[in-house]
């Protein structure tokens, strides 16, 4: 084997997770912030998806969809923290069951706006065929997808760590009660994380139509897929989605090189050792 | 923090059995949309006698289906189907007064499938139509033996029911598994050259026999012909550029891919055209020149003409499928307000009520009183009928409805791709004979390959 064989599967399994990595950095934010676990993360990446389909197809545009796609499922965060507000805070349970009815409504209301045949988008013409680099070659579409995650990473990264914002999101994070007594608004800032946790999400599936095309019952196998992410990474822990999701795509590409009859089974099951070793997460420190 | 990953592992587990368990082929699979009739669904009778018809001399018939899952096998594609085998009833002159359907709805579950099937009986149904993904064949199989009443299987018929979960009262009214792949080797591996491929696909009954088969099938033409890379993936799974990415790097690369998984044949062909896999291999699959695939991938700009292959049982050139076809096509709109063509599973529900039909008229016109399923099942075994210019009939030894099967390979019409139009050409086509595994074939599998020896004797 040469140097190819390792190198192409491994940059498209982290390109793979990457994708994921957006989901999952949302969800953590939401599980950090709210201790909110959304269980209808994997519904806005496909409402991400279904948003981008149509403007795409309206526009001709794939990043006009995408950005359309993004806008509508922010806002729509926002809808969904209202919503639960009631409750976060209280019984973790009720909110899992709360975001579970959501997914499964929208799972049947995605079906009806947009039907059950897959649909897809075709890529701008200027992210189509393959860049050689070496002896490699690796479709640009990946290339594109590495770069634009990474560049939301750097952005979300970047308003985490050193905006207002940022130090807000942290703050509450870290002592709720303590930043509320200092008369900030708490509900804002929670809305806020709400929204960008979720247009991540929706972001992710435009990202990924292109690749996967767009299948209107696809919310439980898109939350399925960001599960092992945020386990490995630690639940809530927002720096350990990255590495996590890098680890997940290079884990991916090991699977499919050396155990192919496995392939599906190799994410969960790393997953389930994870949980027994160490179950606050590999990227994570441990709790006291 | 640990009951919390409880929770969350709890939540991904059953996550997964939801999104995965039993789902099937290509997702077509709509809900009923607002303002329709709904599903037929009928109300239980349970006024009648176990295992009998009702008095009157009205014989109920059940069927069970999955209503609420991916797939071609239900929704609109069946209900549409079930609506026209009733039509053929009635102007057989056989109409609800004569002739009850019953509806079930089976779920994702095998137990629930049971369930199902046992309430139909004891609603008085002397025969099932099972209108179900290939995984529950086994089940209904083992149902249908132990109940003595027998099931007409729409579905793929793999090796799993026909030798080694076999049982006398169930009948495949589906593709025979086998036999598909028997064909796609000859195709590939006698009359292409073929000397190697890859499997992509998921890991349902058929699925694993359309891997196995291949390379038996494959062998006995070329003794080198063999398997560089097999993946099994879940039912939901779209993301195959890992995959694909490592197909293309290794040294010996694919010739042919052999894609099974319905739905995933959309995903897997968009992501093999980012990597231009076309220029190393072909693929081949049942759905991968079903109009409701091509123009999708056309339009994505990424489908491959000159690489794509197939065999399907549709015969979209003769005149009686036409009328069919838009038969099916007026009902759609009348109900759903949308055009659909029937697919394969469409026409596999319509052998079994043809079937049916044969074996009630036939019992009408030599005065047998079907009372009870094993009355129905002497009957079916005795049907024959001919349509769209292929002739059925239930062998005896696998009952396997025969059905011709036609290769075929992609064509660009240069049009813009029409969802109700067949984009491909026939190069052959096999009759049942010709592809169906015999009965010696079956059995020498099943010793060699399955440790069953006790089948077929």
């Amino acid at each position: 084997m040469n140097l190819s064989t390792y190198v192409v599967p491994l940059i498209t399994g982290v390109a793979s997770g990457l994708i994921l990595y957006l989901s999952a950095a949302g969800m953590n934010l939401m599980i950090s912030g709210l201790g909110v676990i959304n269980f209808g993360q994997g519904a806005f990446f496909v409402l991400g998806a279904g948003v981008c389909l149509i403007v795409g197809k309206a526009t001709g545009s794939l990043l006009q969809g995408m950005a359309a796609g993004t806008l509508v499922t922010f806002f729509l965060g926002g809808l969904l923290e209202l919503s639960l507000r009631p409750v976060v805070g209280k019984k973790m349970e009720l909110t899992l069951m709360i975001t579970m009815g959501i997914a499964y409504i929208l799972d049947d209301i995605f079906e009806i706006v947009w039907g059950s045949s897959v649909q897809t988008l075709a890529i701008p013409v200027w992210l189509r065929g393959l860049v050689t680099v070496g002896s490699f070659q690796i479709p640009k579409y990946y290339l594109f997808i590495i770069g634009a995650a990474l560049l939301i990473g750097l952005a979300f990264w970047i308003v985490f760590e050193k905006t207002r914002l940022g130090m807000r999101f942290r703050a509450i994070i870290s002592n709720r009660d303590m930043v509320e007594a200092l008369g900030v608004n708490v509900h804002l800032s929670y809305m806020m994380m709400f929204m960008i946790g979720i247009a991540l999400s929706g972001f992710a599936g435009a990202l990924n139509l292109p690749i996967s095309g767009f299948t209107a019952t696809g919310a439980m196998g898109a939350f399925g897929a960001i599960v092992p992410i945020l386990v490995i990474g630690g639940l809530g822990n927002i720096q350990g989605t990255l590495p996590s999701a890098v680890f997940i795509g290079v884990l991916s590409a090991v699977a499919a090189l050396f155990l192919p009859k496995l392939y599906n089974l190799v994410p969960t099951v790393v997953m389930v050792l994870v949980i027994m070793i160490k179950p606050q997460g590999l990227f994570t420190r441990k709790e006291r | 923090m640990k009951k919390l990953l409880c929770l969350l592992l709890a939540a991904a587990l059953l996550t997964g059995i939801l999104a995965g368990c039993g789902n099937n082929s290509d997702g077509t699979e709509p809900s009923v949309p607002e303002g329709s009739s709904g599903p037929a669904t009928e109300p239980n009778d349970p006024g009648t006698t176990p295992g009998g018809t009702t008095s009157g001399g009205k014989i109920k018939l059940g069927v069970v289906a999955t209503l609420a899952a991916d797939g071609k096998i239900s929704g609109y594609y069946f209900e549409i189907g079930l609506r026209l085998v009733k039509k053929m009833f009635a102007d057989a002159g056989l109409d609800e007064n004569s002739v009850e359907f019953v509806l079930r709805d089976q779920g994702e579950d095998g137990s629930v499938l049971k369930q199902r099937m046992t309430e139909l009986k004891e609603a008085g149904c002397v025969g099932i139509i099972a209108a179900i993904a290939d995984d529950f064949g086994p089940v209904a199989a083992q149902w249908a033996g132990e109940n003595s009443v027998p099931v007409l299987f729409c579905s793929n018929y793999s090796t799993e029911m026909t030798i080694t979960n076999y049982s006398d009262y169930i009948f495949g009214t589906g593709l025979n598994a086998w036999g598909f792949i028997k064909v796609l080797a000859q195709e590939a591996v006698g009359k292409r050259g073929i000397k190697n491929y890859a499997y992509v696909g998921t890991d349902g009954a058929g699925a694993a026999d359309a891997e196995n088969i291949l390379l038996y099938e494959g062998q006995k033409i070329n003794p080198d012909f063999h398997c560089v890379a097999s993946y099994r993936m879940s039912q939901t799974e779209t993301d195959f550029s890992t995959i694909i990415a490592t197909l293309m790097s290794q040294e010996e690369k694919p010739q042919m891919t052999l894609q099974q998984g319905g739905n995933a044949v959309i995903s897997f062909v968009m992501q093999a055209g980012m990597y231009d896999y076309y220029s190393i291999s072909s693929v081949w699959s049942d759905v991968i020149i079903m109009p409701f695939v091509v123009p999708t991938l056309v339009n994505a700009g990424v489908y491959n003409f000159d690489g794509s292959f197939g065999a399907t049982p549709l015969a979209w050139w003769d005149d009686d499928f036409a009328d069919y076809c838009e038969a099916f096509r007026t009902v759609g709109k009348e109900v759903y307000d949308t055009d659909y063509q029937p697919v394969e599973y469409s026409m596999y529900l319509y052998w079994a009520g043809e079937a049916l039909l044969n074996a009630i008229q036939t019992a009408r016109a030599e005065n047998i009183d079907i009372t009870d399923g094993q009355v129905l099942k002497g009957l079916l075994e005795n049907v024959s009928f001919t349509d769209f210019g292929s002739e059925h009939h239930f062998r005896d030894f696998d009952h396997q409805l025969t059905m011709d099967l036609f290769f075929v390979d992609a064509v660009d019409s240069g049009e813009e791709h029409d969802h109700l139009a067949m984009p491909a050409d026939v190069t052959a086509v096999h009759s049942a004979d010709d592809y169906l595994p015999t009965m010696e074939e079956m059995k020498t599998y099943g010793i060699e390959k399955l440790g069953v020896t006790d089948r077929f004797d």
